[in-house]
């Protein structure tokens, strides 16, 4: 009774914590701004627009600076980090039970090379500055190519999709290197950087096209999470009635528009996806009720913390991707030496 | 009851042809025969998770083939030959599983659902195990557990791929115990296929011979389990002797030697 009542816990402040990694995350920064007002200004803005709606007047009185930094800067950032944090670690668990493969992300459907070839399109070739519609339309191009290659009479198997992502992972990574090869030095350094992935560049306009499409597909999700349990078992879901190939690509769908409209805001995010879900399922185990939920909500702090490391550890700001990857993998081949990889089918 | 009338199935280089037979209420119907001879095919056929030449499975009267998976699984229940386990999910969530038919894309399964799972732990002596994670358990326990998910729905037929394989004597004796007090005590019409022709014909009510995809023999254990079919079907000689009216199959031996 004792361990499930420490579950109980650790679930509920787990499930709790995005909003303190938010109020740090505004928090941190070059100009100091005291807690109580990072809260009074936040909480006012929402009692703003929240009375614009209803029609009644609400108005702040906190400094022009803090509010420019706070509401300008800050929160965009901030909510920009939890919307990615939670569509790449969600996506994650979702492909895994999908491909019945703990070793899978999303990138693993071309995603991550499709945009990478969408930018260096855009900057290299183009020379336009605003890269991410390049990189969302040729990251969903790379899912559908995937999808297209993997059907085999009529049906896509879990296997052909995973072959027929490396495939289309190949073939655009040949032609981003071409691209580069090709490139000025100034063009290839933002492409190299845009690749390492950065919350640098987040505003309000990035914030509203990928917080509302990462909550839908996190809800739709939520909504269908029991469905996972089955559809991990993999065809053998039909013996019990359930039509597993439908299912299939309603999952990949959602997972495919919420982590190409992330990575098009922010370039290549990586270890967010396979890391989280593998630490949820260690915690609670695998079923899908609670791994969903809570590896929303750690995704989300998750990448608030990364993001707030990247932009204060040192003078200058440190590539997200970079960072997640450099504190994701001591802590994964920790969890690996320690349980041998157990907490995934039999040890 | 489940009636199976003229079952053909074709893959490119092998065909199942004019598949008959019945198997009462109550009842336990044994497809025997050797490696490649059709066996498992003719089981997904019946479950529809192949899809044969025309509509041929009757189940209490009604066209199976014609219902949706959904309903199709409410029926009847498949226990599969292989299962690869992916996550370790406790015995009951497990078990749970068997109940996807009834359960929308958006629901889970609630109190009334676990209960039922548990029945049927119960029912099969493994309610010790409901919080293991299943890919823990030894091969009968994991047969068990098959069997439970299967029988969660109530179903009227069940369908077991060689329920036997990778057993020890003791869990092969205990799974096809199972299946017949299950056949007896709910009524449900069982069909299995086993390798073994001394335990089919200990816990068959009726066996099938199967070769190249044709049913050759179909009847009593103790009609169909002859010395000259078996050496047709399976190509080496046998004797056969009965103890307790029961017919055991041997391999015939060319000499003893000393």
């Amino acid at each position: 009774m004792g361990r499930l009542w420490a579950k109980g816990a650790l679930s509920t402040f787990l499930l709790a914590s995005p909003a303190f990694t938010m109020v740090l995350g505004l928090l941190v920064g070059a100009y100091r701004i005291p807690v109580a007002d990072v809260v009074g200004v936040v909480a006012a803005e929402a009692a703003e627009r929240l009375s614009s709606i209803l029609g009644f007047s609400f108005s702040s009185s906190y400094p022009s600076v803090y509010e420019t930094i706070l509401l300008r800067i800050r929160l965009p950032r901030v909510l920009l980090a939890m919307a990615v944090g939670s569509a790449l670690a969600v996506s994650g668990a979702v492909l895994q039970a999908v491909f019945r493969n703990p070793l899978v992300d999303s990138y693993i459907l071309g995603i991550s090379s499709g945009a990478a070839f969408g930018v260096s399109l855009a900057v290299g070739v183009f020379s336009v500055a605003e890269a991410t519609p390049f990189a969302f339309v040729f990251s969903l191009l790379a899912v559908l190519l995937t999808c297209s290659l993997a059907r085999v009479g009529g049906r896509v198997s879990p296997i052909s999709l995973v072959l027929a992502g490396i495939i289309v992972n190949a073939f655009f990574s040949s032609f981003t290197s071409l691209l580069k090869f090709l490139m000025e030095h100034e063009k290839l350094a933002s492409v190299v950087y845009w690749l390492m992935g950065s919350f640098a560049n987040a505003d309000w306009h990035s914030v509203e096209v990928a917080l509302p499409l990462a909550s839908a597909g996190c809800l739709l999700v939520y909504l269908m999470r029991w469905q996972l349990n089955v559809l991990s078992l993999g065809e053998e879901a039909r013996a019990l009635g359930v039509e597993p190939g439908r299912l299939r690509l309603a999952m990949i769908a959602v997972v495919s528009l919420v982590t190409s409209s992330s990575v098009s805001f922010c370039g290549v995010i990586g270890w967010v996806g396979l890391m989280i879900p593998h630490m949820v399922r260690m915690a609670f185990g695998p079923d899908h009720r609670l791994l969903i939920p809570v590896s929303t909500a750690v995704g989300a702090s998750f990448m608030t913390l990364a993001d707030t490391l990247a932009r204060s550890l040192a003078s200058y700001e440190i590539p997200v991707g970079v960072l997640t990857t450099l504190l994701g993998v001591p802590f994964f081949a920790y969890l690996l030496r320690k349980t041998g990889g157990g907490w995934y089918a039999e040890g | 009851m489940l009636r199976v009338s003229g079952l053909s199935f074709s893959y490119s280089d092998f065909s199942v042809r004019d598949v008959c037979f019945e198997v009462e209420e109550g009842r336990v119907l044994t497809l025997l025969g050797p490696n490649g001879s059709g066996k498992t095919t003719i089981l997904k056929c019946i479950y529809g998770l192949l899809k044969p030449k025309r509509r041929c499975v009757l189940v209490d009267g009604r066209d199976f083939h014609s219902l949706p998976l959904r309903e199709r699984a409410k029926l009847a229940g498949y226990v599969p030959q292989v299962h690869s386990p992916s996550f370790p999910y406790t015995v009951l969530e497990f078990v749970v599983m068997g109940l996807a038919s009834q359960l929308g894309v958006f629901e889970a399964p609630g109190e009334e659902h676990y209960r039922r799972a548990l029945e049927k732990l119960r029912l099969l002596g493994i309610e010790g195990l409901k919080d293991r994670p299943y890919t823990q358990l030894s091969g009968g326990q994991l047969q068990l557990a098959l069997i439970a998910r299967a029988l969660v729905q109530d179903p009227r037929v069940l369908l077991l791929d060689e329920p036997t394989a990778h057993l020890d004597f003791r869990n092969q004796v205990k799974i096809l115990e199972v299946v017949r007090t299950l056949a007896r005590g709910e009524g449900v019409s069982a069909v299995m296929t086993l390798h073994d022709p001394t335990l089919a014909s200990v816990y068959s009510d009726k066996i099938a011979l199967v070769r190249d995809g044709r049913i050759i023999a179909l009847g009593s254990p103790r009609s169909v389990l002859r010395s000259e079919v078996l050496e047709k079907v399976y190509g080496v000689p046998v004797c056969t002797i009965e103890v307790n009216g029961l017919r055991v199959v041997l391999p015939r031996v060319a000499s003893h030697g000393r």
